[in-house]
């Protein structure tokens, strides 16, 4: 159980080396499985990369109380998949590994093919058509860094932007003011294929929501902090805190991603800011793109209600009690 | 209360007594600007204005237009030598002593190199001074071809380069003219030969002749008319253009391909 | 206040940068002072070409030779530089001359050109001279870097040959006296066939250092050198000034293979024509790494087994080695250029261009554009001003911070006016580094799990 940091939360102490550590490890098993439980020649797939990792093995979204929530991505984009007709083959990480984009940007290029020859090996053997991502990442990364001959590789926003996704009008008319944060990986680093409007578009298409723009805002949009969870310090989060201000200038209630890692870095201020009273500042709610367009497709009320903190661990309580 | 450094009250004195004596110029401000305007030198090139680490293998390649000066410094200085002892006198006569064919230049040649004290020496630095000089000429023109540093703004200084390099053949041709041996004859009749079938109408073939040669046959009257084009004209017209060539590399700064 | 802070730190200690910046700026050119600096450089250069020239004429002092004699024609070579104009004085003389008065060209004033040689020969001189004079206004691109404009360097290359074999014409009779087996008619062939070869090659070359797609120009040119040297040779053996007249091509080449005379110019002919042939194929067909592979053994096998071969057959049938020689000589443009124009186009063509770092960031003119988007010199103070990524790495300041704190964001690389991809200089740059890293570890001999 890693020690809890008393000051910023435990979000803070998130051991990257270690996470890395595991990843590396992984590459090193290069035998394909002997039975893929999924059926062979579908036309979709979805391969949801990192958020399943995480949810799972990292624990964020539980020792963060549910305020950097990555697997809801993955929830998410099944949904929203269904909704416009596409039943994917999920190509999660039992039979796959990470998609290598983290170790490319880290300079370790050996660790990145071995995983890359494997991924494209399964890819190939399923017989897949369409892949479909919900990370910026991956989507640049299948795009551009493997050699996927004969697959289109997709983001969600855009299969649900072209396949013409629908969603009911709102119960509470309540307007909402929205900011989405462009990833660098699948915008401004895209020669082909960047995804600026689709996102855009498909908020537009939430009747009450109204699309802000931050400060810089497509191909000048600033990077959320860090990429490729090269290294976390106050730099760093300088960056996360900047971007995070501007969309507090433009009084926000949601801002949007469509890359984990952004989500990661944004909702990780975000819990800590909450722990420290005084500096609560980003009162709005951090989320995916895929996060907040199933929500709007089951009709749900807007604002659902910050997590629970234990009350023994809350320190808005012990300041409360200590002041009382 | 320490003394004027020695080269301050050098100055002043010089400088005093000109001005006691001529219309107040400022001349000791011009000579600090114009000491200070060399001292300020060319800009810096780009390697060395950004401490670039890279070598670029063509760089020394750059020193061949200095080069090509610094050779013509010394062939004036060693022509001006030479024109101490040589005579232009092309006509051929008989030497009564030997009975071969001589001349006035080719007897000025021989007591050069027999009699003159170091006159071989210094007929060699010539000679050999204007081999390297037509040499650094054509790799300069190639360096600045290759690097692309004819392109705007330095085509005025290309052609100058270029008047400069035919003024430069001029000057070779010239020169080998003079000595008024074998090679000389021979070269005389060749160029002689080009001139007179000059395209155009047919009176200009002739009529160049006679201005370059001074005659239609190479009879030795040649060698005064390229003892002046070789000794007066061109190096007038040589050396003009090529301070004029200078400055516009001063002004405009070195065309480097980064 | 920072600027003042940032102005310090980067204008200290670089002698000749102005101190001042922004509006006060004088209009001052920075450079290196001309004492010492500039004085010392040139005095060196000076004092060497003065030793050289020193050297010359005391070890090679020219001498005045006989005096002009109007009496003999003598045999005169000209000075070097004015031996192309010489060389096409004598090669005009394939042109056909038109004098008057059998045969009239108005020469536009009343008069009658004079067509003859020494026309021609003026004419000629022409034509390298006035390119020279035109070649600004010809050439008005603004790319001057040589790699990235390959025309203008093969066309270069190709004017300097052409001016070479012309000035090595001019020699025609003291090379056809020192070698008796080439002709004036292949000399004359050398104005044409070796400049476009010496062209070919260094547009192959330049492309290939502009990192520009190489093969199919390659298959093109060796192609080409194939298809030439095979109709070559044939010609040479079948149909050319060799053996018996009035005998059909194909019954002299085979009547050739019964003279044991004829097989010395059969092997020394099949020789070149097969290396051209293999270094084709193995551009056209190999993978690169193993063409180079192929080429070289093929080429250390030609060289020593024409040398060989040489020696040999020169001793067992001399007189059909001096028929080989005489005729791969006489078309030796072709027999003997092209295998060497396969070679070496083969080898320029498939030669590593600069690396990334050297070539492609060598575009930055050093705009700022990039220093101005990139987040991260928002947040971190580095010495000399402030974190210029591109301008630091371009000074091969790039390990440390530059290289490991970059996001690898591309905000610089969109905003970049020449379109300098930095992620793409970022992720060499660090594979390279885990690489090395690796490499270290593997030679320390300290296992890699103790090492992790």
């Amino acid at each position: 159980m890693m020690p809890l940091d008393p000051e910023y939360g435990p979000a803070r102490t998130i051991p990257h080396p270690v996470m890395f550590r595991l990843l590396d490890s992984e590459a090193e098993d290069a035998a394909p499985p002997a039975d893929i439980p999924v059926p062979k020649g579908a036309e979709y797939a979805y391969y949801p990369g990192c958020v399943d990792y995480y949810d799972q093995e990292m624990q964020f979204s539980h020792l963060n109380y549910g305020d950097t929530d990555h697997g809801i991505i993955f929830d998410s984009s099944i949904k929203l998949l269904k909704a416009v007709g596409i039943e994917p083959v999920i190509l999660d990480r039992s039979f796959m590994k990470c998609c290598g984009h983290d170790q490319l940007w880290q300079g370790k290029l050996d660790v990145f093919q071995r995983m890359r020859d494997y991924n494209t090996r399964i890819i190939k053997m399923l017989g897949i058509k369409t892949l479909v991502t919900s990370c910026a990442e991956g989507y640049r990364t299948f795009k551009l860094d493997y050699k996927l001959d004969g697959v289109t590789v997709k983001h969600i926003t855009q299969v649900l932007y072209e396949r013409g996704l629908r969603l009911p009008p709102p119960k509470d008319g309540k307007p909402i003011r929205v900011a989405y944060q462009d990833p660098c990986r699948s915008c401004r680093q895209m020669p082909v294929d960047p995804i600026y409007e689709e996102p855009r578009d498909l908020i537009r298409r939430v009747e009450n929501a109204e699309l802000v723009e931050l400060k810089t805002f497509r191909a000048d949009a600033q990077c959320c902090g860090v990429a490729q969870m090269m290294y976390c310090n106050d730099k760093t989060k300088g960056l996360t805190a900047s971007r995070m201000a501007e969309a507090k200038e433009l009084r926000v209630d949601y801002l949007l991603t469509a890359c984990p890692k952004c989500l990661t870095h944004f909702g990780c201020l975000h819990h800590e800011n909450r722990w420290k009273p005084e500096e609560e500042r980003f009162r709005y709610r951090v989320i995916d793109i895929t996060h907040f367009l199933a929500e709007r497709l089951e009709g749900e009320a807007v604002g659902r209600p910050p997590s629970v903190i234990p009350e023994a661990q809350d320190p808005r309580q012990k300041a409360a009690k200590g002041g009382a | 209360m320490a003394r004027e450094p020695l080269l301050g009250r050098l100055n002043r004195k010089v400088f005093g007594y000109l001005a006691s004596r001529f219309p107040p110029t400022p001349y000791s401000d011009l000579t600090r600007r114009g000491v200070e305007t060399i001292q300020r030198q060319m800009p810096r090139s780009h390697a060395e204005k950004y401490e670039l680490k890279t070598i670029w293998y063509w760089y020394p390649l750059y020193c061949l237009g200095g080069i090509s000066f610094v050779a013509f410094i010394i062939l004036t200085i060693t022509g001006i030598l030479l024109g101490f002892y040589y005579v232009p006198e092309g006509t051929i006569a008989t030497d009564p002593l030997t009975g071969d064919p001589t001349s006035g230049a080719y007897r000025s040649m021989q007591f050069i190199m027999n009699d003159v004290p170091f006159g071989f020496m210094v007929r060699g630095i010539h000679h050999w001074g204007a081999h390297v000089m037509i040499a650094a000429v054509f790799l300069h023109m190639m360096r600045v071809y290759f690097t692309g540093a004819y392109k705007k703004p330095r085509e005025l200084n290309w052609l100058l380069g270029a008047v400069l390099l035919i003024l430069t053949l001029g000057f070779g041709y010239t020169g080998y003219l003079l000595p008024a041996n074998d090679l000389s004859r021979g070269a005389a009749t060749i160029g002689i030969n080009m001139t007179k079938a000059s395209p155009g109408p047919a009176w200009l073939g002739h009529a160049l002749t006679l201005l370059v040669f001074g005659e239609a046959d190479p009879t030795g009257f040649y060698i005064i008319r390229m003892y002046w084009l070789h000794v007066f004209v061109l190096p007038l017209v040589a050396t003009l253009l090529m301070v004029v060539h200078m400055a516009l590399v001063w002004i405009q700064g070195v065309g480097e391909p980064h | 206040m920072q600027v003042e802070a940032v102005r310090e730190r980067v204008y200290e200690g670089r002698p000749g940068f102005p101190a001042e910046y922004g509006p006060d700026r004088q209009g001052v050119q920075p450079g290196y002072p001309f004492w010492p600096h500039e004085a010392y450089r040139d005095l060196v250069i000076i004092f060497l070409l003065c030793a050289i020239l020193l050297f010359l004429s005391a070890a090679y002092t020219p001498v005045v030779g006989p005096s002009a004699n109007p009496a003999i024609q003598p045999f005169i070579i000209p000075d070097w530089y004015l031996l192309f104009s010489w060389g096409l004085l004598k090669v005009a003389d394939v042109l056909p001359t038109c004098q008057p008065p059998s045969c009239q060209i108005p020469d536009g004033f009343g008069g009658a050109l004079n067509v003859d040689g020494a026309f021609w020969g003026d004419v000629l001189t022409l034509i390298p001279v006035l390119p020279i004079f035109l070649l600004p206004f010809l050439d008005r691109g603004r790319e001057a870097r040589p790699a990235k404009s390959p025309v203008r360097g093969a066309l270069g290359l190709y004017g300097i040959a052409f001016v070479f074999f012309a000035s090595l014409y001019a020699l025609n009779d003291r090379l056809l006296e020192t070698w008796p087996f080439l002709t004036d008619d292949t000399l004359k062939v050398f104005f044409v066939v070796p400049p476009i070869l010496v062209g070919l090659a260094a547009y192959v070359g330049l492309r290939r250092l502009g990192y520009r797609d190489m093969y199919w120009w390659l298959v093109a040119a060796l192609g080409a050198a194939f298809a030439l040297i095979l109709a070559s040779g044939f010609w040479a053996f079948a149909i050319g000034p060799w053996g018996l007249d009035g005998i059909d091509p194909w019954t002299r080449l085979l009547r050739a293979f019964g003279d044991p005379r004829a097989w010395p110019t059969i092997v020394f002919g099949l020789i070149p024509i097969a290396y051209t042939g293999v270094v084709f194929y193995a551009t056209a067909a190999l993978r690169e790494r193993k063409a180079k592979e192929i080429v070289l053994v093929a080429s250390v096998i030609a060289l020593f087994a024409t040398v060989g071969l040489v020696k040999w057959s020169a001793d067992a049938n001399p007189a059909g080695t001096y028929d080989a020689l005489r005729l791969i000589a006489t078309n030796g443009n072709f027999l003997v250029a092209l295998p060497f124009f396969a070679l070496i186009t083969f080898y320029v063509g498939t030669r590593t261009p600069y690396s990334t770092y050297e070539y492609l960031l060598n575009e930055c003119y050093q705009c700022g554009k990039c220093h101005t988007v990139c987040p991260v010199t928002k947040v971190e103070d580095d010495a000399l001003g402030g974190l210029n990524l591109v301008y630091n790495t371009f000074k091969k300041q790039h390990d440390g911070v530059p290289l490991w704190t970059c996001l690898a964001c591309d905000a610089c690389s969109a905003v970049c006016p020449l379109d300098i991809h930095y992620s793409d200089y970022i992720l060499e740059e660090r594979s390279k580094a885990f690489a090395s890293a690796a490499e270290a570890q593997a030679r320390s001999g300290v296992p890699a799990e103790a090492a992790k």
